[in-house]
């Protein structure tokens, strides 16, 4: 492969030896030749051959514009992985798999985007497209694998155990405090946590934030990235009054998931109490992106509107959460929430 | 593995003609005499162009390198879409012709020595060039040879699966 050099330094012109060649080139050509090999005809062959190329090229840039989008939606649902936004990658990879819905790579990020945002429902899809099939991405698969690990928090495996912390709240406050530190090496990391937040649970509900938290802590040593643990000590925090405490915890749990909306509306409702209605009205805003249907993201909008004097709207919120519990038979939120909006509760 | 270069040269010579289409089209572009085309054969050198020396030092670069840009962007383009099926475990048979044309046609990107040594001669060796052409062109006379002698380490190979696999995913990435 190479472009070779021919010197020449004759006047007549060196391939027709006719006509004078036309000075000041390096080589001796009359303009007819000079034109012709400034020409040099490309052949057929090659014409056909370029054609050919084309031809596949276009065939496959057809069917670009449809992998490009994939491609970019895969990628972007790998980099909300990495920053840890899950919604955000749930999303993108749902874009791919809507495409593809084979995809191992999409179905991975789906898979750990559901486990860190406790989303039961996607998390069996994309596990049973997961199952069996081998992933060469040894990087996605330790993810997949530290993403299941973190599910089994919510999975208890000693039932009998848990189902005698029923009984704990009428136990003696030192008991309950302890009840952690008597569990043999034996029981599973995992239902230790459980237990923990169970017996904490009930402490809350009895406004023991002391004890409570006392039980957190233990919990949280055994458990360090418990989600339910690290949540209800939000709250457990928010209520004693260590504003300070409660949001330097929900910034451990934003450190696994950034856009968790639960997480982030007890920001807002931390801010509302510290009297910071802006920034809790950006919190709320963000909490509703992130999950416009999350009943804790739509009870800290409520209340918002509410310290903000937007009393009709934050009264429509309380209904739609009212319907949404109604489904689940449920009425915490609605119960805590209407208390707030008709002043039982000063909430500040 | 020992693989004779010929072979590699038979097996991917969609690029080899590309590369010589490219001092072709390079040297019709500057109105540059060409007196022979090889397109391709299966021998040392696989394909030549015999032309007119060029009447300036950026002429005579762009001839010596015009496969280096040609090769590399008609490689890319061939290779975007099936790279991009292959990333998405989507690739047909098509695509595998497009990545195999879209690798064989940018790996042979590289300048050959041939081509150095005729840069070498028409500007740095050249009576009419300027110092500063001189100066300029000398690293890049290094740096063709480099990578010819790279090519012993399959460095034409690396650079056109660069290319063909690499830079698609890379748009990708730029892109998000």
């Amino acid at each position: 492969m190479e472009d070779n050099l021919l010197l020449e330094t004759e006047e007549q012109c060196i391939h027709c030896k006719t006509t004078q060649a036309i000075p000041g080139y390096p080589m001796n050509l009359c303009t007819d030749c000079r034109n012709t090999f400034n020409n040099y005809p490309i052949p057929k062959w090659l014409w056909i051959f370029a054609a050919v190329i084309l031809l596949l090229m276009i065939a496959g840039l057809i069917r670009m514009p449809d992998y490009f989008d994939a491609s970019v939606h895969l990628r972007r649902a790998e980099k909300a992985v990495e920053q840890h936004k899950y919604i955000t990658a749930k999303k993108e990879a749902d874009k791919v798999l809507k495409h593809l819905p084979g995809l191992l790579e999409a179905n991975g990020y789906k898979f750990i985007a559901a486990a860190y945002t406790f989303d039961e429902r996607n998390l069996n899809i994309s596990y049973e497209q997961l199952q069996d099939k081998p992933i060469n991405d040894k990087e996605l698969l330790a993810e997949i694998n530290k993403a299941m690990e973190y599910t089994e928090q919510l999975i208890p495996t000693d039932t009998l155990l848990l189902k005698s912390t029923d009984n704990f709240s009428n136990y003696a406050t030192a008991i309950q405090e302890n009840f952690l530190d008597s569990l043999n090496d034996g029981v599973r990391t995992t239902d230790k946590a459980l237990f923990g937040y169970r017996i904490a649970n009930n402490l809350f509900k009895k406004k023991d934030y002391k004890t409570c938290i006392a039980v957190l802590k233990k919990t949280l040593a055994i458990s360090p990235d418990n989600y339910g643990a690290t949540g209800l000590l939000i709250a457990s925090k928010r209520n004693a009054g260590d504003y300070k405490g409660a949001l330097a915890s929900c910034d451990v749990l934003l450190a696994i998931n950034r856009e968790d909306a639960r997480i982030i509306a007890q920001q807002c409702k931390i801010r509302l109490l510290q009297k910071q209605d802006k920034e809790a009205a950006m919190l709320a805003k963000q909490a509703i992106t992130f999950g416009p249907d999350d009943i804790s993201a739509l009870e800290a909008q409520a209340m918002v509107y509410y310290f903000s004097g937007k009393k009709p709207e934050s009264n429509k919120l309380l209904a739609r959460i009212r319907a949404m519990e109604a489904a689940f038979e449920d009425s915490l939120v609605s119960e805590r929430l209407s208390k707030i909006l008709n002043g039982t509760d000063p909430y500040r | 593995m020992f693989i004779p270069g010929i072979i590699i040269t038979i097996l991917t010579f969609p690029g080899v003609i590309v590369h010589e289409l490219a001092h072709q089209l390079f040297c019709r572009w500057f109105k540059v005499p060409v007196f022979e085309v090889c397109y391709f054969r299966a021998q040392n050198p696989a394909g030549y162009v015999i032309h007119e020396k060029a009447r300036n030092p950026t002429q005579a670069v762009l001839i010596s390198t015009g496969p280096f840009i040609l090769n590399t962007v008609l490689g890319f383009l061939i290779a975007l879409p099936a790279a991009l099926q292959f990333k998405l475990d989507a690739a047909n048979p098509l695509d595998y012709l497009l990545l195999y044309l879209g690798i064989s046609i940018a790996m042979h990107a590289f300048p050959s020595t041939g081509d150095a040594e005729s840069l070498w001669k028409s500007v740095v060796k050249g009576e009419t060039s300027s110092r500063l052409s001189k100066i300029l062109v000398t690293p890049i006379v290094g740096f063709i040879y480099l990578g010819a002698l790279g090519s012993f380490f399959w460095l034409d190979l690396m650079y056109g699966i660069a290319v063909a696999i690499g830079l698609p995913w890379l748009l990708i990435t730029l892109w998000v």
